[in-house]
């Protein structure tokens, strides 16, 4: 079995018939519990390396790898992204007519788990998270900040090993980013989750053992970044 | 499913409209449909009314006449107990009424199954008419009037009840006029049979059959038709069959347009919430089977209010003058159970290209959409 758990050889994307090459041959290797901050400016190719690597797109040139599986045909790559990966959006997108409850529950119903089981799990995320007194909120009636802990919670659903956030805290005030910052990194430690997340804040790169940074679709610094 | 009646429930007004449109269409069809097997069951009650078993007939589809002088050859049968001739026409009486006349032997076994209300039964070939009790109702007529048709000034000898509404609604005269009026020289639309029984008073179906296969073999050309196919079969009766069948059609896909014009709008507004689902690992199917799921509750919702809107109407029908002896106001549980299956495919027909679309959709793609 391979060493990393997400490796990328040469990846490259392309939009718009090659006009917009998002990455141009990236290489990248992440090992099982690393907490990896990418950073670099808008357009830099951060948001499509996630994706990429999360199997909601497909590469135009190399491939991504995990646990040495390449993530095209044959590999169930649907599989993939219900059971091995948790998403946390910037945006937060959920589902506006299920409550914190039901929208935690979404990832579990591609699973085998019973009704109940869905329930009793999700309200132990959700507890977890610090939202037990929210279950049967609506999105609309959730501040920002708890919002993005429901997505924290639907994340983490069906225990996946790889946690990728785009800009998690980007939608969010200073004090409710670093109460997201700091359960993601309790999440990672606890869990020992590969956790990968895409950030402007200098308190994640802080908070990560590596830290990667983009240019024009390619990485062009990795480094581990100083404790404070 | 819950999830599914949330959506559904997310755009209310539309979900409403949607529904209306459904609904109509399943209204239609159990209205129509309804109605037309009322009709066809009135003209099976002519049929078993009089105890007619077989009707005989020339192998064509559309108009049918035969000889009068076949009625002899008939009789003379073994298996047959008696045939009487029959003449049917629809005739203009007054600019605005029109009826279904009968023209009979003044001693068919056809005027033995009616309920003379007022007058007797007319005389040999005189010229003499008895109207259905809603017929002389339309025309104001009673037993002493005259009814002129054609030129011709028809006595009203009576008034009388049949043994369907079609019969209630029309007229009886003697075979002769009817086949001057009609121009039909000697010839007769079909003969009713009574198949002569060897036991019980009522022929058994082995007894019909044999009668059946009888007149054929000896008559060729001709065609015996069990009364019950008959009455499914006839002329008036398919064709409004076909007429309900194509109106509901019509009306039912306008409500088919109406779910897929809602489902391809949801699917739309919803494009980012399906590269959420996306995401989060649901599958194609799983994404088609939940806008399916909301496609085909749409279509159950709008069939069970076309029930009842097709009840009502056919209430209203049963309680108007002119329609009140035909309709029935009763839905067979058959019918419900067609016309909901009916709406659950329409709504899973009109589903499907949105709901594939939905499916189809690129996580990425879905999920920058605004």
């Amino acid at each position: 079995m391979s060493e990393w758990v997400l490796e990328t050889r040469a990846l490259t994307k392309y939009y718009d018939d090659g006009r917009i090459q998002a990455l141009r041959g990236v290489d990248l290797q992440v090992r099982e519990g690393e907490f990896v901050a990418v950073r670099g400016p808008s357009g830099s190719g951060k948001s499509t390396l996630l994706h990429l690597l999360g199997g909601l797109d497909s590469p135009t040139g190399g491939e991504v790898r995990f646990r040495g599986q390449i993530l095209a045909h044959p590999f169930d790559v649907d599989l993939y992204r219900s059971r091995c990966v948790g998403f946390v959006f910037q945006a937060f997108h959920l589902l506006p007519t299920l409550t914190a409850l039901e929208n935690v529950q979404i990832p579990m119903m591609e699973t085998r788990a019973s009704a109940s089981e869905r329930r009793s799990r999700a309200e132990a995320l959700l507890a977890e998270m610090g939202l037990d007194g929210r279950l049967h909120q609506y999105p609309a009636q959730l501040s920002a900040g708890e919002r993005q802990r429901v997505a924290v919670a639907r994340s983490l659903a069906n225990n996946p090993e790889i946690l990728l956030a785009d800009e998690p805290t980007g939608n969010l005030d200073t004090e409710n980013s670093l109460k997201i910052l700091d359960l993601l990194a309790a999440i990672q430690a606890r869990r020992n989750t590969t956790m990968i997340v895409v950030t402007h804040e200098e308190e994640v790169a802080r908070r990560a053992r590596r830290c990667i940074t983009f240019r024009d679709g390619r990485i062009c610094e990795s480094f581990v970044p100083e404790r404070s | 499913m819950g999830f599914a009646l949330k959506n559904i429930l997310r755009r209310r007004l539309r979900t409403a409209l949607t529904l209306c449109g459904v609904a109509l269409g399943i209204t239609a069809f159990v209205a129509l449909v309804g109605f037309s097997r009322s009709f066809e069951q009135e003209w099976l009650k002519i049929y078993e009314g009089s105890g007619t078993d077989l009707v005989v007939v020339r192998g064509t589809f559309l108009n049918t006449s035969l000889d009068a002088s076949l009625g002899a050859q008939l009789r003379s049968l073994p298996e047959v107990a008696d045939a009487v001739p029959n003449v049917m026409n629809i005739m203009d009486l007054t600019p605005e009424i029109n009826a279904v006349i009968y023209g009979w032997l003044d001693d068919s076994f056809d005027l033995d199954a009616i309920v003379i209300l007022s007058g007797r039964r007319f005389r040999g070939e005189a010229a003499e008419i008895m109207l259905g009790e809603v017929l002389a109702e339309s025309l104001s007529k009673k037993t002493g009037d005259t009814v002129e048709i054609q030129g011709t000034p028809f006595e009203v000898v009576a008034v009388f009840r049949g043994r369907s509404a079609i019969e209630t609604g029309g007229a009886v005269m003697p075979l002769r006029q009817l086949q001057r009026l009609s121009d039909l020289g000697d010839k007769v639309t079909s003969f009713r049979v009574r198949v002569r029984s060897r036991g019980a008073s009522q022929p058994a179906p082995e007894e019909v059959r044999r009668a059946r296969l009888r007149i054929e073999a000896d008559f060729p050309g001709l065609r015996a038709v069990p009364a019950g196919d008959m009455a499914r079969n006839h002329q008036v009766v398919v064709l409004a069959r076909a007429t309900a069948w194509g109106t509901s059609a019509i009306a039912l896909f306008i409500g088919a347009l109406g779910i897929a014009n809602t489902m391809a709008m949801s699917v739309f507004e919803r494009t980012r919430e399906i590269g959420v689902l996306r995401a989060l690992g649901w599958r194609c199917g799983r994404i088609m089977r939940l806008i399916l799921l909301e496609a085909a509750m749409l279509g159950c919702a709008g069939g069970v209010l076309g029930i009842a809107g097709g009840w009502l109407a056919l209430h209203s029908l049963a309680s108007i003058r002119a329609t009140a002896n035909i309709a029935q106001s009763s839905i067979p549980v058959g019918e419900a159970l067609q016309a909901i299956i009916l709406a659950i495919g329409i709504g899973l027909a009109a589903g499907f290209l949105p709901a594939y679309r939905g499916a189809r959709l690129s996580p990425v793609e879905a999920l920058r959409h605004e």
